[in-house]
């Protein structure tokens, strides 16, 4: 069957990318921990354990009806695992992990009134209907976060999470953000299309070209149920595919991975343990690509970005040594002495320098994002006051409705403005959050131009070290500051997709539908003739409008608070960026210090062995970096 | 009389439009409605049209196909109809009309149409093709196919908006939806919307842009029905009861758009025409309990299908040639398992089950109902609207002028008893300013005396096209309330002469005194039906009251017509 890809990559050589980095760190983390400040260390060491843990999400997406579950339950072997439903079916998100023995957990969110943690409940597979979907739990009015499946299954062992997500595109709209949500943490995503509705359709193409502008992820297309069609058929879509594909998403031929399948002839093959019907089900070259290129291709990423970090170490702490053994070297007492009362005037020039260029900067910008925040404040407070447009010009769309009309309607009246809510606190949000930026960004090029121009050149033979690490240390010239406060602020999900899932988490929606229902019905039917109903219709309407009001301040409640939290994140993950950017420098150059007092102390003998140990150990250093370099030939140096 | 027989009516309509054009464009006033009649104009001669929508790769082009027992749809693998295709009632199938977007159109032998499906650059060029076809109903309506919602090829877009005649589309989907489908709402006069097993977001919004482009006072969703398709896809045991439970759902939940959903089969249909007896035999065989152990394992999916096995009493190579046949994998799978399911029967038999299963002919009988035997009402329900807006319009403007004029003419006749007073008391210069008064007056006079015409006119027509209007709603009313067993209370024979009376076996007048007892004499027929029609009127219910009231009225015009008739015959005698 010729349905693999030409987006197979070759396979992985023999090297050991985990073990060399693993090997290589482990010698680094004694001279790092002298040389390199704390949360650089600490960072390289989280990166490494994500290497050795292992764990690779594949997040499997696509529209309603398309097949996701049973696609799932067919690639695991386990055709009853999540449940399928000729209606439309999955409305939480499932994760499904390695454990030792089959078990379904519901993740709850917080309590909506008491905002306290929920415990997550272990619930038998008859009742992951009542959680897990549209008909058991409507509008997720049980506040499931999600479904942690538990499975013995020898395909997860390596660490392999399948996270199956709501199809976007039905009726329930709530669906799409849900499915949003998991975007950001997917090692890769697995679109899934068919072979019964029609070929890729504009909005499919739509959501795939928001999801790959978001984010950097790898894309996998599977097209399921090619049971239910002519073999002409399937093939003549999956060519179309992925034309659509390279026409409309620009992608190239080797990186459309794609893989047609049928779902209930792998389950009829794994029952009858057919070979003939496993190779027509279109599942055995999927399940190579996970096993034999995805899951390596994470762990050599992981790996290759782990190297990075601690040859980045490496190399800092190589140049510690070697300005330490400058300073070793030195023989007469003069020398060290001059040096000395160098480090001395670097200090103070550097303490002259926060003092008067940083630390105003730093002000300056947080005064910047403090009237931002204020700013978007403001303009959402009045945007959702209950006084405000917003209301009145919903509502006054709805005037000429009869009392029985709004009651039929009201569900849907109230999802309406609650998007009309999100739609509008979107924009504040993007405002803030291009504020924001645009305020970092201003920082960053204020800091790079002064670092350079002010700091750096003293002058001297002896200033070459200092000079060198003035300009380096303060790292504020790279991308990463701009990316990381970024991050702080949004995790990494755009301003909209960010305020809407505020607002269907605060939501339980329509709680209080009932209850409003009841106050509708209050009018009851004795009450006739056209006086009667237009009264009726009139209160109706006042009614409808105190309901979206009541909700409206429950949401500015909410929003601005959630907004409170972002902002106050923000200015904090600034000015620990800040931080972060001089404390290194302090402690370099009070090192350098120190050690010029420590060597106006030594004897020439003693001075001979910190020479010959230092040496050793910049030997030792060295081997590795290299090792590394041999191991990642593509990391720059 | 004339609200009576549409075909008087559309002439009337007609008439109408040509004249009222004339009469607003005398006033200054209302010289800018002008064009609105103009346009509505050209819409009356082209007959009753029913478009097929839906999203791309739901089968409008087959459903086409089946309900004319020809291939005349262009069908293919992908998104294949790029075109909107005009079905015309037409004794030359072998050609098709070409209207480009830059030249004058061209006729082309109908083969040369495969070109034209795709993203092809013919198919950009092209603004619209007319096919042709001689079945029966494309006397009364001509159908349209349309290039499928969705889809992502630009060329499509362009085709849908210019049959809805916009340029330029938007970006947003939603609103592109909304506009498409009001502009739609002007040239279609009814839809069938084709829709898969499982609604979503964009067949609401459109079906709802329809509805609000179309729905005319007092009248409900006629003008569109839905057709489930494609359920064979359905992977289920109890594939009937499912697809009619999908049905109701979709029915239940679109049910403010839809007046009905039905589940269609157009490969089942087309197989019943282009499958022979040999094929038949087969199925028939596949379908025999001999073959039940590999049934299940042989209709796993196609390959399975052709797979040599021992136990199957039909050789492989009569397996393949099913798969020959232009039925699609998943309605052949159907029609083996309906053959299972008839076992014992003859090939026509198991030909019928296959049939009654596809309900074509339901939809051809919905089609009928629904949508022919009405066209002319519907049709005249959606001319008449569109015409009297612009007249009511310029009646509201010329009254307020005509106040304005009125009052100035008091004004100036104080002002000329005042200057008589002054001219009696011996003040003769005045005389020219009397003089240049009354000759202003005058011309007021004059003015008001146009203004009062074209008013008078206006009225009578507007009066009249609100008359039509009211009639074929009460008519359609009447036709769905029998349809829909609203009226049991009446007696089966008066029920059935109403809906000739209502129009539903034609709108000429003979067409609809054919349900009265002919033997006697029209006249006295129809008083004697209006007296048994006077005693149900007081009684029963609200529904039945107003439509017994309603056919009292059409009885009173139909009987003004007759003596009016014979009247006119006496004098020419």
């Amino acid at each position: 069957m010729n349905t693999s890809t030409t987006a197979q990559t070759s396979q992985p050589d023999s090297i050991d990318f985990r073990s060399v980095v693993n090997h290589v760190a482990t010698s680094l983390v004694p001279f790092a921990e002298e040389y390199v400040n704390t949360s650089q260390l600490d960072d390289a060491i989280a990166g490494l354990k994500r290497l050795n843990c292992g764990v690779f999400r594949l997040v499997v997406m696509g529209e309603i009806k398309k097949g996701k579950s049973s696609f799932i339950n067919a690639f695991l072997s386990e055709p009853e695992l999540l449940p399928t439903d000729s209606d439309i079916a999955t409305s939480i998100v499932f994760k499904i992990l390695y454990g030792p023995k089959k078990q379904f957990k519901v993740f709850f969110f917080d309590d909506g009134e008491t905002g306290q943690p929920v415990a997550p409940l272990v619930v038998q597979p008859d009742q992951l209907m009542d959680y897990g979907t549209e008909k058991g739990n409507p509008n997720n009015e049980k506040r499931v976060d999600f479904i942690a499946v538990e499975l013995p299954n020898p395909l997860l062992q390596s660490g392999l999470v399948i996270v199956d997500t709501p199809g976007v595109g039905g009726l329930f709209k709530a669906h799409r953000d849900i499915t949003w949500r998991f975007a950001p943490n997917a090692d890769a995503i697995l679109f899934v299309v068919d072979s019964v509705e029609s070929v890729m359709s504009a909005d499919e193409i739509a959501f795939l070209r928001d999801l790959t502008e978001k984010f950097a992820v790898k894309l996998l297309f599977v097209q399921t149920k090619i049971d239910a069609a002519s073999e002409e058929l399937w093939r003549g879509w999956e060519d179309r595919n992925k034309t659509i594909l390279k026409s409309e998403l620009g992608l190239t031929d080797d990186r459309i991975v794609y893989f047609p399948v049928s779902a209930s002839t792998k389950n009829f093959a794994d029952e009858e343990f057919d070979l003939e019907e496993l190779e027509d089900s279109g599942y055995p070259p999927l399940m190579r690509f996970v096993a034999q290129t995805l899951l390596p291709s994470k762990e050599r990423f992981l790996a290759a970005k782990a190297a990075v970090d601690w040859a980045r170490i490496a190399s800092k702490v190589s140049h510690e040594m070697d300005i330490r053994l400058s300073l070793a070297s030195e023989t007469t007492s003069g020398k060290i002495q001059e040096i000395e009362t160098q480090r001395r005037e670097a200090i103070s020039k550097f303490n002259d320098w926060e003092l008067n260029i940083f630390k105003p900067l730093v002000a300056s910008t947080n005064e910047t994002v403090g009237k931002i925040s204020r700013d978007s404040l403001d303009e959402l407070e009045s945007l959702l006051q209950p006084s405000g447009n917003l209301l009145a010009d919903f509502v006054s769309a709805y005037r000429g409705f009869t009392a029985d009309e709004m009651q039929e309607n009201l569900k849907m009246i109230q999802q309406d403005f609650m998007e009309r809510c999100a739609e509008a606190s979107k924009e504040v949000f993007d405002k803030f959050s291009s504020g924001f930026e645009n305020a970092v960004g201003q920082a960053q090029k204020a800091l790079n131009v002064k670092a350079t121009g002010d700091v750096s050149g003293s002058g001297s033979s002896h200033s070459r070290d200092i000079q060198f690490r003035k300009v380096t240390t303060l790292d504020l010239s790279s991308t990463s500051v701009f990316e990381s406060t970024r991050n702080i602020a949004f995790a990494g999900v755009a301003g909209y997709y960010l305020s809407s899932m505020v607002i269907s988490a605060i939501f339980p929606p329509v709680g209080a539908l009932s209850l409003v229902a009841a106050a509708f019905g209050l009018y009851g039917a004795s009450e006739t003739g056209r006086v009667m109903a237009e009264n009726r219709n009139a209160q109706a309407f006042t009614k409808l409008r105190g309901i979206l009001a009541d909700q409206l301040s429950q949401v500015r409640r909410s929003v601005v608070r959630d907004f409170e939290d972002r902002a106050d994140k923000c200015s904090k993950g600034l000015n620990g960026l800040f931080e972060a950017a001089t404390s290194q420098m302090r402690a370099d150059l009070q090192r350098d210090l120190d050690d010029a007092k420590a060597a106006a102390g030594r004897t020439h003998a003693e001075s001979q062995e910190v020479v010959a140990k230092l040496r050793a150990e910049m030997m030792l250093v060295g081997k590795h970096l290299t090792e590394l370099r041999r191991a990642f030939p593509t990391m720059k140096a | 009389m004339l609200v009576f027989d549409l075909n008087d009516v559309q002439q009337y309509v007609k008439k109408v439009c040509d004249e009222i054009p004339g009469l607003l464009g005398r006033h200054s006033i209302t010289s800018d409605l002008v064009a609105q009649v103009t346009g509505l104009r050209a819409d009356i001669d082209k007959p009753f049209t029913v478009a097929i929508v839906g999203q791309m790769r739901v089968g409008k082009s087959s459903l086409i196909n089946a309900l004319l027992e020809k291939d005349i749809a262009i069908t293919g693998v992908t998104e294949t109809t790029a075109t909107v295709n005009w079905i015309h009632h037409g004794t030359d199938p072998n050609i098709a009309r070409v209207h480009w977007r830059d030249r004058p159109p061209e006729t082309i032998p109908r083969g040369e149409l495969d070109k034209w499906t795709g993203d092809s650059e013919l198919a950009a060029n092209t603004r619209s093709i007319e096919l042709f076809d001689d079945a029966a109903f494309l006397k009364i309506a001509s159908i349209v196919d349309t290039p499928g919602l969705r889809s992502v090829i630009a060329a499509h877009e362009s085709a849908t908006e210019s049959f809805i005649g916009i340029n330029g589309a938007n970006d947003k989907n939603a609103e592109r939806c909304a506009d498409q489908t009001q502009q739609l709402g002007l040239q279609a006069d009814a839809i069938v919307y084709v829709i898969m097993p499982v609604a979503r977001e964009t067949d609401d919004q459109f079906l709802d842009a329809f509805r609000n482009a179309t729905r005319l006072p007092g009248s409900s969703n006629y003008n569109s029905i839905a057709v489930l398709h494609k359920w064979e896809t359905l992977n289920t045991d109890d594939l009937l009861d499912e697809r009619d439970r999908k049905a109701s759902k979709i029915a239940a939940s679109l049910s403010e758009h839809l007046a009905t959903v039905l589940p269609v089969s157009a490969p089942l249909a087309r197989a019943v025409f282009s499958l022979n007896d040999r094929h038949w035999q087969t199925i028939l065989e596949l379908g025999k309990p001999d073959n039940d152990s590999i049934r299940e394992k042989m209709l796993r999916h196609e390959r399975a299908f052709v797979r040599e096995l021992p136990e199957c009493s039909v050789a492989v190579a009569e397996r393949k040639d099913l798969l020959l046949l232009g039925v699609p994998w998943p309605s052949l799978r159907t029609i083996i398992g309906i053959a299972a399911n008839v076992q014992g029967t003859s090939i026509n038999e198991l030909r019928q089950r296959v049939r009654a299963i596809s309900q074509i002919d339901d939809l051809k009988q919905i089609l009928e109902q629904r949508f022919f035997s009405r066209s002319r009402a519907i049709k005249m329900l959606r001319l008449t609207t569109r015409a009297s807006q612009p007249c009511q319009l310029a009646m509201t403007r010329l009254q307020n002028e005509t106040e304005k004029l009125k009052t100035n003419l008091n004004r100036s006749s104080n002002v000329l008893a005042l200057l008589q007073q002054r001219i009696e008391l011996g003040d003769t210069d005045l005389q020219s300013v009397v003089r240049h008064t009354q000759e202003s007056q005058q011309v007021i006079e004059s003015q008001l005396e146009k203004l009062t015409d074209t008013l008078e006119t206006l009225g009578e027509r507007f009066e009249t096209l609100q008359t039509i209007h009211d009639g074929c709603d009460g008519d359609l009313a009447g036709i769905e309330a029998i349809a829909e067993s609203q009226l049991d209370e009446l007696p089966a024979e008066l029920r059935d002469t109403l809906r000739y009376v209502f129009g539903q076996h034609g709108v000429s007048v003979g067409e609809r005194m054919r349900g009265l007892h002919r033997s006697r004499n029209p006249s006295e027929a129809i008083v004697e039906l209006v007296g048994t029609l006077r005693g149900y009127v007081d009684k029963g219910s609200p529904r039945t009251h107003h439509t017994c009231q309603h056919a009292i009225d059409r009885l009173e015009q139909l009987y003004h017509h007759i003596e009016l008739s014979g009247q006119r015959e006496k004098i020419a005698s």
